[in-house]
């Protein structure tokens, strides 16, 4: 059995490694740079905001690449206080969250599903991304709905005077974006599509292996991702301006298989569809100097659509048997909202920001299943089951926040949120003060102390740690209450010449978080789905270190996180236990060298302790036995530590129009360090008991380009 | 190009290969603790005490001195007299005795335990940290009206559905567990029986006389057999085929609970097969657990002693053996409990441990640990319960 799995491993390493080292496929240069994430240091210097990292788009889009496309999660995850989860997946568990309680907006709108494949990529197409904002604490009054984390995406305008665009092809997916103006100076637009070609060559190599099996059997499959981001500005005057904005990304995948012969026809059918489409009109305008104020109208929707079916059918002598089975899961959220916010500056010591905000929410989850069976001389036998339902709920919210500039160069950022959560069944009300305080001691050193509250009122209900389409939102009921947070961070940060040097400090309270507590299960429960949860409770505390060279030619970071993160679930475990992300280390060393007017050199090295997972821990010996293992606590293992190196080399070069080609080899996982995914017991030959871990992620190089003009 | 890429994906396969398993021990994950299993109530004070050793490294070792251990159980603050029972007082009351580094123990409380009763146990041993936990005995359950009911199982067969009515309606956060018993007299006539010897020949046993090939009746020489079968059903509500996530615990917790332990082997092995079958089958009969409705579980036993057709009789070859059945009863009590949130939590990652394929390989969270003992493991969960009276099923069935 373990020559099995040792095989099958093996294989789906190696295919992994093989499938990139074979691909023909190119793609620009735009790729990640996976810890090379430096904060804009005057923007450091003056806001009051702790945990708060600006990311410009050309960051975003340098770098070293998985797959060859660049991906705004998996750069976070490389900052410090941020934990990654399952190798590949776009987890973000930030300072000790549990990675569905982080913010994501694409130009204000708040975004529930941001993954493709299953968490393998993010749904956030660097070629328009503008810049983000992404805190871990300290969060501004204006944010609101999540417990750990805002990522605030900013879609880029159109070029108002001229068209560029750029086109890319990576080892999964291609790229176009095209950007100009539709009247010059006046309305521009930005569009950019990205789509998976997997399909393209699966779907032929399906169908010619079908030819040669004469269709029987005829197998089916292919899966594509594909996302589309649009953005039309008009600037009506020097202090009105308009955009529409929409963003739509789909997944699908499709799998199946037919077989006939003389007697008897099988057909199985597995088919997915999810995604995102989230549309927004926004008008910003000036009042008065000292006054602006930004209106936003929005609707989104998230949801997805899993199912199979099998058709059977069998002639015999005695006539037909027939069996038919269909399951058809559907869950969807929708919003629609406004949001209406105001920047006010009264006086040169106060910037004050304000707004209301209301949201409609509408949570449909339906679980459809058929099945029908005939046997000959006997009547058919028919059974259906269909659960679900539907959640509407309204939340409006308020908030103000001022920034005060005090004497003695202290600034202080003092706000407060109030939001209203109403369901059918009940409605809560929550205030969350809001504080950050920054101490300029000298031109660059500061030093900032913030406290926040944040409640979250939509749970993630799914019974997996992985990205699955058939997980669901639902909103908070009277089973299943809102969560909250309370964080202290604090910290030192000093900027002397080309160095930027942070030291932040966090103590993070989570209340009435939810942890899945039914039978292990693909599909999350649909009916009193709060019965198959628990209420607990997590804490988190840890340092921040982040030391920075910016120079001309050379860039180096180093980041260092040394934190606990703990949970008490009493239906686990009656006592603080650690969570299963609790890397007690995490560092990572990123740099890039630039040794010329072509090329440019990356590298990222990521080490954190083992994520954890739970093994039986006791035993208890008998006269003539052993008692079965005993567990005792949740997530008692470490599994062993993680580390891992990604370089890439960009190469660009200009042609005679000033369009660049760009050129680059990214390789993740250079020394082909297979980290543990997960792990069980096994035994030697003497009967001794070991853990035994299996790394699935092999090195994967990856060769793309990319054409600007 | 071939020339190229088939070394690569050589070199590659090879490197990877080895790379997959990552051998890492475990030998710090745990500490030797005491655990404890006790569930108190009004009848039952025995707990079982042991000296649970890493599960890693040095291993199954009968080492442990209870010498130096100390056991302390307060009810309300008032001490309970503890005693270890002999091993005839063992035998004779059906505990689990295992021996080696576990023991069995009695906490004799001042007073019979009652409803709130708060009991704090620790436990402390040679070179580990003293075990401390507390429970409450919850509310007394009690059946107000059973009620039967005949009903055709989707199988054809015949049952009688049983529901048991409460005094109260069963609210969230209450947890009850539920077990049957049912007590079947069978009554069969056969002839003396044969058995086979290794090689397959019939044989007769010594001083058995051959039949007589009188007919009609009497035949001679049939024996009359009377067994009495008790049988324990421990019913909980089971998910359907389809969905899995109906499995909703939250109304029963399935216990084995016998003589105030929980049982060796707690719950079903084969939890898919229970799932695709939605029942607990034992022997011939079937409990099913359909719904909790307000106050009232509902199940159905099924049952079937019609005797057998003696007409067949008349072809008898008068050789071939035969069994008759003649007759039979079958009589059900029910005993409904009221767990601690405690003990309904342990149960239930017991339950859920027969599920833990995904979990084992870090997909989903761990279902299946649960102790409320401070620094020590196990469980120290109260109880209380309450007997319905016997109800003759042949009998309800013949009305």
């Amino acid at each position: 059995m373990r020559i099995f799995r040792h095989i099958v491993l093996s294989f789906a390493a190696a295919f992994l490694t093989a499938a990139s080292v074979c691909a023909q496929v190119v793609e620009r240069r735009d790729t990640l740079d996976s810890a090379r994430v430096t904060a804009v240091k005057e923007k450091m210097r003056n806001t009051t905001q702790t945990g708060l990292m600006h990311i410009d788009g050309e960051k975003l889009r340098s770098g070293i690449a998985l797959f060859g496309s660049p991906d705004i999660i998996k750069q976070l995850q490389t900052l410090p206080g941020v934990a990654a989860g399952n190798e590949l997946m776009s987890g973000l568990y930030v300072h000790g969250g549990d990675g569905n309680d982080n913010l994501f907006l694409l130009d204000g709108v708040p975004l529930y599903n941001i993954t493709h494949f299953g968490g393998l990529f993010s749904s956030f197409n660097t070629d328009v991304v503008d810049n983000l904002d992404f805190y871990k604490s300290g969060f501004p009054a204006r944010y609101g709905g999540r417990l750990s984390s805002v990522v605030d995406v900013e879609t880029s305008e159109g070029n108002m005077s001229e068209y560029h665009g750029n086109f890319s092809l990576g080892l999964i997916d291609g790229r176009i974006q095209v950007e100009g103006p539709i009247i010059k100076n006046k309305t521009s637009f930005n569009v950019g599509l990205r789509r998976s070609w997997m399909d393209v060559v699966t779907i032929p190599a399906i169908a010619y292996a079908n030819h040669k099996n004469n269709n029987n059997p005829k197998a089916r499959g292919s899966y594509s991702m594909q996302d589309l981001n649009a953005r039309i500005t008009h600037v009506f005057s020097p202090r009105s301006k308009g955009n529409i904005i929409a963003y739509w990304g789909r997944d699908k995948l499709v799998a199946g298989l037919e077989q006939t012969d003389a007697f008897q026809n099988m057909d199985l059918d597995v088919g997915s569809t999810w995604g995102t489409l989230a549309l927004s009109a926004n008008w910003d305008y000036k009042y008065a100097d000292r006054l602006k104020g930004k209106l936003i109208g929005y609707y989104s929707r998230s949801g997805s659509d899993v199912g199979y079916g099998f058709d059977f059918v069998n002639v015999n002598d005695a006539g037909t048997v027939g069996m038919k089975m269909q399951d058809d899961n559907i869950c969807a959220v929708s919003d629609a909202g406004f949001k209406y916010d105001f920047d006010y500056y009264p006086n040169d010591s106060h910037h004050m920001r304000f707004g209301a905000t209301a949201v409609y929410h509408h949570y449909k989850t339906t679980r459809e299943y058929k099945q029908s069976q005939s046997f000959p001389g006997m009547p058919a036998q028919e059974d259906s089951n269909t659960v679900g339902g539907e959640y509407d709920a309204f939340e409006p919210a308020l908030y103000f926040e001022d920034e005060m500039f005090l004497a003695y160069n202290f600034t202080l950022n003092a706000g407060v949120r109030t939001s209203l959560f109403a369901t059918g069944q009940r409605a809560w009300a929550r205030l969350e003060p809001r504080a950050a305080l920054k101490w300029l001691i000298t031109r660059d050193i500061c030093a900032k102390l913030s406290y926040t509250r944040m409640s979250q009122y939509a749970h993630l209900v799914s019974a997996m740690y992985i990205e699955l389409p058939t997980n669901s939102w639902m909103p908070s009921t009277t089973g299943a209450g809102p969560m909250m947070s309370d964080q202290i961070a604090g910290g030192l940060y000093f900027t002397p010449g080309r160095f930027k040097i942070n030291l932040e400090g966090w103590y993070k309270t989570m209340h009435n978080m939810l942890a899945y507590n039914g039978a292990n299960a693909f599909y999350p429960p649909l009916v009193n789905w709060e019965k198959s949860f628990t209420p607990g409770n997590g804490r988190s505390y840890g340092l921040e270190f982040e030391g920075t060279y910016a120079g001309p030619k050379l860039e180096l970071s180093a980041y260092y996180t040394l934190s606990w993160t703990w949970r008490t679930f009493m239906a686990y475990y009656p006592f603080a236990f650690p969570d299963r992300n609790d890397n007690r280390h995490k560092i990572n060393l990123v740099g890039s060298w630039k040794p010329g007017k072509h090329w440019n050199l990356f590298f990222n090295w990521n080490y954190h302790s083992g994520n954890r997972v739970t093994f039986p821990s006791h035993v208890i010996a008998y006269e003539r036995a052993t008692s079965p293992m005993l567990f005792e606590s949740p997530y008692n293992t470490p599994l062993p530590d993680y580390h891992r190196l990604d370089v890439g080399i960009d190469y660009s070069t200009y042609n005679r129009k000033g369009h660049r080609w760009n050129f680059n080899l990214s390789i993740y996982n250079v020394y082909n360090h297979l980290n543990a995914s997960f792990a069980m017991l096994d035994t030697d030959s003497k009967g001794n008991y070991y853990g035994l871990a299996y790394g699935l992620v092999p090195i994967i190089p990856t060769l793309s380009v990319g054409y600007k003009f | 190009m071939k020339r190229f890429l088939y070394p690569v994906i050589a070199c590659v396969l090879l490197l990877c290969a080895p790379a997959c398993e990552i051998h890492f021990d475990l030998d710090k994950i745990s500490e030797a603790k005491m655990y404890v299993q006790y569930l108190p109530s009004p009848e039952s004070s025995v707990m079982m005490i042991a000296y649970a050793e890493p599960a890693y490294g040095k291993e199954g070792e009968v080492s442990y001195d209870f010498s130096g251990s100390s056991l302390s159980v307060n009810v309300n603050g008032k001490a309970a007299d503890i005693r270890y029972p002999s091993s005839e007082e063992i035998d004779e009351n059906g505990w689990f005795n295992y021996g080696g580094n576990c023991r069995i123990a009695l906490a004799q409380a001042p007073s019979e335990l009652k409803s709130g009763d708060v009991i704090d146990l620790a436990l402390g041993g040679k070179d580990v940290k003293t075990a401390h936990a507390r429970t409450v005995i919850p509310p007394k359950p009690s059946i107000v009206e059973t009620t039967f009911e005949r009903v055709e199982m989707p199988d054809s067969s015949e049952a009688v559905r049983v529901t048991v009515k409460l005094d109260k309606a069963v609210d969230d956060g209450e947890y009850y567990g539920l077990k049957a018993v049912v007590k079947t007299t069978t009554i069969t006539a056969h002839t003396p029986y044969i058995y086979t010897d290794g090689d397959n020949e019939e044989e007769q046993e010594e001083g058995d006389k051959p039949f007589t090939k009188a007919f009609p009746f009497p035949i001679p020489d049939l024996e009359i057999d009377t067994l009495v079968v008790d049988t324990y059903i421990f019913p909980g509500q089971l998910a359907t085929t389809s969905d899995l996530n109906s499995l909703d615990l939250d109304a029963f917790a399935n216990i084995q609970y016998t003589n105030g332990l929980l049982g060796e082997i707690s719950f079903s092995s084969e939890p898919m097969v229970l799932l695709g079958s939605k029942m607990f089958d034992s022997d011939s009969y079937s409990f099913y657990i359909n719904s909790l409705d307000g106050s009232a579980f509902t199940g159905s036993v099924g049952i079937d002693f019609t005797p057998d057709d003696l007409s067949f009789l008349k072809d008898w070859d008068g050789e071939s053996p035969i069994v008759l059945l003649l007759g039979g009863e079958s009589k059900l009590q029910l005993e409904v409990f009221r767990l601690s949130e405690e003990l309904y939590n342990y149960c239930k990652a017991q339950y859920l441990g027969n599920f833990n394929m995904l979990s084992n390989l870090g997909l989903s969270p761990p279902n299946f640990t649960y102790t409320n003992v401070h620094d020590g493991i196990g469980i120290v969960g109260g109880l209380n319960g309450t007997r319905s009276e016997w109800f003759n099923l042949t009998e309800l069935l013949a009305k």
